[in-house]
């Protein structure tokens, strides 16, 4: 079935900030939806210049949190049928195609999981347990509310939820540097969430990244993906450690300051934990 | 004779007065800056006129520019991170006093880490050269390992000098992914290769090196830490070679962007050569 230029009676949901790398090919691979709402957390670069070029529906405003911000452009959608997107994706044809007969059909469902295929450092991910990595994307908007979990936040379908086998397309991870940078930000994140869990020692640091690298390389055929799969677990093993360390530095952070203070070292503070952003926690540790 | 201390920062607020306290003694204090919008140079204004605010153009060039300021006969270069505690200070104005026999002189480092002293894991005393004729010695364009090239006799002080390196793991983090890219592309750029073994192999190397033969061990809880994110940061610098010599457009968009214009660090500008890096 070929689909033409928004013929489809789908709203496409987007929230962004400073996303000019990537906007224009995700806006690109959604034309076909009748109604695109984005949703710009005041973008200090060409986000909302490009956003224009597709549709005339960009609002801006500050980031209030992911929760307040999805849930705004939530209820801009002016059809029953929502997708929701991130920047750093894009819809395939297949995904197109299944959307565009079911929203046409009558659906028995009231939300879809989507099977998600991400790139990593320029070659698509099939195992290490990141496909088909679902997320619940499509839905019916009456029927849909965003949850505000602190670690978990994602949509929440009341109602009948199938799932599609069209994928949506992630670019994450595109270079080291950039792996490296948001590994660090969401290991410190992370690590606030569980603070509480575990007391940290020192096997925590040796054992759960092997574990990790185990489950991922080799139980989930990680080691299929060859060269790339391995540094993919790697990188997720040294994920593993850094979080645990960083666990432990929080747990042990008032003896810290106390023993920099004694040695005669510098002010220092930890970076604040709040959320930076549209991309700000979503990550594949699952 | 006669002594300059050279430093090069870049938003060094909390280090820099603790730092030029420490070399107050000396006859002359060079601060070269580039872009700190923490008020960086004018901390260090309180401790000398010789405050030069210029654009970033790699650890070497700012450093010979400051060692081009620099009027006295010996040098002595410190990072805004470190300190000179009293010991060394005396040794060194003692040392100079007698008529040096010759022209550098090595300087053992105590590097704290997560609340402890490193002693072990071949952290101490490590040795840097650090204080030199201002005649023989200037500095290397290796991107990280930029170092003294010293042209005449070495010798080795006795005291350490202090250095506060990483007082959080986020920047621990933040400097092993700055240091290993800037290290990838020197490798790549020498036609260096690496693949699966030097990924295995060498980080493996350099955690049994650290951990146990270099008796990191004795550290506790952090030596652990150390030998483990050291063997990290030599995964990450091979695994950046590899990756720098992959074809990146399989996925239908051109994925990568080794960003070779971006050198400079995006903070702390001042930090120097890759402590972690065996040299």
């Amino acid at each position: 079935m070929q689909v033409k230029e928004s013929s489809v009676p789908v709203s496409v949901v987007i929230i962004t900030r400073d996303e000019e790398q990537n906007i224009a090919a995700c806006l690109q691979s959604v034309r076909w939806a009748e109604d695109i709402v984005v949703v710009d957390a005041e973008s200090r670069d060409r986000t909302v210049e490009l956003c224009k070029l597709f549709t005339p529906r960009v609002y801006q405003r500050p980031w209030p949190g992911y929760a307040e911000q999805k849930s705004f452009a939530l209820q801009q959608a002016k059809h029953e049928w929502v997708l929701s997107l991130d920047a750093d994706e894009r819809v395939s044809d297949e995904l197109r195609e299944e959307i565009a007969a079911l929203v046409l059909s009558h659906s028995e469902c009231d939300g879809y999981y989507l099977p998600r295929l991400s790139a990593y450092l320029g070659k698509w991910i099939r195992h290490c347990g990141w496909y088909p990595g679902y997320q619940l994307r499509f839905f019916r908007k009456s029927k849909v509310s965003v949850a505000k979990a602190r670690v978990h936040e994602g949509f929440v379908v009341q109602g009948k939820v199938g799932y599609l086998h069209g994928p949506l397309l992630h670019y994450s991870y595109r270079d080291l540097e950039e792996n490296l940078r948001k590994l660090n930000r969401y290991s410190t994140l992370e690590a606030h969430d569980r603070l509480g869990q575990t007391h940290v020692r020192w096997y925590h640091f040796v054992f759960h990244p092997l574990s990790e690298f185990w489950r991922k390389f080799v139980v989930r055929k990680g080691l299929r993906e060859g060269m790339h799969g391995f540094v993919l677990c790697a990188m997720s093993a040294f994920q593993k450690m850094v979080l645990y360390m960083k666990i432990w530095q929080l747990q042990h952070w008032s003896r810290l300051t106390v023993l920099y203070e004694k040695a005669g070292a510098p002010p220092c503070q930890l970076e604040p934990v709040e959320e930076d952003g549209p991309v700000g926690r979503r990550h594949h540790t699952q | 004779m006669g002594l300059s201390v050279v430093v090069i920062t870049r938003n060094e607020a909390r280090n820099i007065v603790d730092c030029l306290q420490s070399v107050a003694w000396a006859d002359e204090i060079v601060v070269v800056d580039s872009g700190s919008d923490d008020g960086t140079p004018e901390l260090a204004r309180q401790f000398t006129d010789k405050v030069f605010i210029v654009p970033w153009q790699g650890y070497s060039a700012n450093k010979n520019f400051a060692l081009a300021q620099t009027t006295r006969e010996w040098v002595l270069w410190v990072d805004a991170d470190e300190r000179v505690p009293r010991e060394l200070a005396e040794e060194i104005r003692e040392t100079l006093a007698n008529g040096p026999e010759v022209d550098g002189y090595e300087i053992p480092r105590l590097a704290f880490f997560m609340g402890r002293w490193i002693r072990h894991g071949g952290w101490y005393p490590a040795p840097v050269l650090r204080l030199f004729r201002r005649a023989c010695g200037r500095f290397s364009d290796d991107a990280v390992h930029e170092g003294v090239v010293l042209q005449g006799a070495r010798g080795r002080l006795k005291h350490h000098l202090l250095h506060y390196t990483d007082l959080t793991l986020e920047h621990y983090l933040h400097k092993l992914n700055v240091y290993t890219t800037l290290s990838a592309r020197t490798q790549l750029a020498r036609g260096k290769s690496a693949g699966l073994g030097h990924m295995v192999g060498r980080p493996l190397h350099t955690f049994v090196k650290m951990y146990l033969l270099k008796a990191g061990f004795l550290d506790g809880m952090q030596g652990l830490m150390l030998a483990l994110l050291s063997a990290g940061h030599t995964f990450f610098k091979y695994a950046k070679i590899w990756y720098g010599l992959q074809e990146r457009d399989e996925p239908g968009e051109p994925a990568a962007h080794y960003r070779a214009e971006n050198t400079a660090p995006q903070r702390g500008g001042g930090e120097t050569a890759c402590p972690r890096c065996p040299q």
